[in-house]
């Protein structure tokens, strides 16, 4: 019951997240005729979708709201008052923060699916050719991505008493995560996450054509996944510790 | 088997930064009674509940309920299912309705009791049906108090229980906490309303500083407690310290003493010190409280005194 709980706290958020996720896509694939921007990047459509969904605008929304669906917790139960009634619950703070993670995990496994779906059925109406394999193969990117944007802010949400400063100091830690990714030091270990989430690290789409190489992504899936379980593990102890 | 003492404290103590809200508090609190439990505010009340409950962890110290360690994870969390407790805010989750709120509280429960359940839905008349930040502060007490009750918990804990309630609300309350010892539940529940205290409870825990200055049953209390008024012709002259004596203010020809026991002893003696009236009364809990309480403040501002001269 404790996921419940915590479903209930954040539906609001998802269902949002989730339309508009899949409001973008379809706006970009149903009026694909008028946003199609032709020029020197963008030769065809496939090309145009990665250009505005899989590897842009739309994945950057998808960034921020798992960044607010990582918001939350006890933290919050303090401020609206019924940290009493949580932490008097026959549960383990683990268990609290683990109900937390695990359906924060699962909102965006599901968010991470929309792009697909939106985008093939999108695509169908404009008699466009996208296959759902094609979008498909972006989701485990976008998910571990995705719960790897997630355990940031889920981490500031333990951290730091006001949301606001949760949020702000996660997408801060954010911003400065993915510039620093790009110093020239770095550029080696392919840390940045959009450029991965995006099928560009390192170059899992042909770059001219934007289609799927012969190689996916299993190992930055991996370890994005397992960065992101670190920072829910960090979390979790944090809150064990807490006296709140 | 049924345990003497529910709650036990040896030395428990909580500081918070620099600040020691708790301060090597040792007291015990019997079965199947009702025990207030008193204090200012910022005495230490809620944080030592929450020590109980295992919500905050003990800076040292040690303490029991249940006979289960306050400081071991896996025993607080025994704690926290045969324990039920009401918080000062009485904050509830206010998204669901009170039927939602009911069925994922049961979850946590196997001795959830659904008749019990039922009874007190209908006895405190709350709607299923309506989200829970729709109700009154009366009806979330209710509520609250609905979810503690349907379990017939071993230990009922309640942090300042009649806040904010109408009249009739507090005297349903009262008397719901008064039928918990008759169904094998002990009750231990802060408040400031001390003629409410004085009405129901059995035991007297009270606390100033994080320090138990009084542990003791109402009764015993009402007992050996007394007011005990000195009148002298002259100044009043230094009395000794006598067994019994907690508080003792002088005012020239007047002497106050407030004694935890002893008084015709000490009357006696102040007779022999040649007082010429005498007065032995009993004492409301409100003036034992306000006594104690005051006195502390008087002694910890003479220290305070008494240190910056030393230091000029």
């Amino acid at each position: 019951m404790l996921w419940y709980k915590v479903w209930r706290e954040s539906r609001v958020r998802f269902f949002l997240s989730a339309a508009l996720i899949a409001g973008m896509c379809l706006i970009y694939t149903l009026l694909e005729s008028r946003l199609y921007p032709g020029g020197p990047r963008v030769h065809n459509y496939t090309q145009y979708v990665h250009w505005t969904v899989f590897g842009g605008a739309t994945r950057g929304v998808f960034q921020l709201t798992c960044l607010l669906l990582g918001l939350g917790g006890l933290r919050r139960d303090r401020k609206q008052g019924t940290l009493g009634f949580t932490l008097a619950l026959p549960v383990s703070r683990a268990s609290l923060v683990l109900s937390r993670a695990g359906v924060g995990l699962l909102q965006i496994v599901a968010l991470s699916l929309i792009p697909a779906f939106a985008v093939t059925a999108g695509s169908y109406i404009v008699h466009q050719q996208l296959s759902l394999a094609y979008g498909i193969r972006f989701a485990p990117l976008w998910a571990a991505g995705g719960v790897f944007t997630f355990g940031i802010s889920f981490l500031a949400s333990v951290l730091f008493a006001s949301e606001y400063v949760s949020l702000a100091v996660a997408y801060v830690v954010y911003i400065f995560y993915l510039a620093g990714s790009r110093l020239p030091r770095l550029q080696p270990y392919h840390l940045h996450v959009a450029d991965f989430m995006s099928g560009l690290l390192p170059n899992y789409l042909n770059r001219s054509t934007m289609l799927w190489g012969p190689v996916y992504a299993i190992a930055p899936i991996v370890w994005f996944t397992a960065a992101a379980l670190a920072l829910v593990a960090v979390g979790m102890l944090a809150t064990a510790r807490q006296d709140l | 088997m049924i345990l003497e003492r529910v709650i036990q404290t040896a030395n428990l103590t909580k500081e918070y930064g620099g600040f020691r809200a708790v301060d090597r508090l040792n007291c015990s609190v019997r079965s199947e009674r009702i025990t207030g439990f008193l204090g200012r505010n910022g005495a230490g009340k809620s944080s030592t509940i929450k020590m109980l409950l295992g919500m905050i962890r003990p800076t040292s110290g040690s303490g029991t309920v249940l006979g289960l360690r306050i400081d071991d994870a896996k025993e607080s969390i025994e704690i926290r299912r045969r324990v039920a407790y009401v918080g000062e805010d009485k904050g509830l989750y206010g998204y669901m309705t009170v039927a939602q709120l009911v069925r994922f509280t049961r979850s946590f429960y196997t001795d959830w009791q659904p008749d019990v359940e039922k009874k007190l839905l209908a006895e405190y008349r709350l709607p299923p049906d309506r989200k829970v930040k729709a109700l009154s502060k009366g009806m979330r007490t209710k509520l609250a108090l609905l979810l503690a009750l349907s379990r017939r918990p071993e230990l009922l804990i309640l942090d300042e229980p009649t806040e904010g309630l109408d009249p009739v609300s507090i005297e349903e309350l009262l008397q719901t906490l008064v039928r918990a010892p008759m169904n094998g539940t002990t009750v231990f529940f802060s408040s400031h309303q001390l003629s409410e205290v004085e009405r129901i409870a059995d035991d007297i825990l009270l606390i100033d500083r994080g320090v138990a200055v009084l542990d003791m049953p109402l009764e015993q209390i009402r007992e050996n407690y007394r007011r005990i008024s000195l009148g002298f012709t002259t100044a009043a002259p230094r009395l000794e310290a006598l067994r019994g004596i907690e508080t003792m203010r002088s005012d020239n020809r007047q002497v106050t003493i407030l004694a935890s026991s002893n008084a015709d002893a000490i009357a006696q003696y102040a007779r022999e010190r040649g007082a010429v009236s005498v007065d032995v009364a009993p004492i409301s809990l409100r003036e034992i409280f306000l006594e104690t309480v005051q006195e502390r403040n008087r002694q910890d501002q003479q220290k305070h005194w008494e240190r910056e001269d030393a230091l000029v």
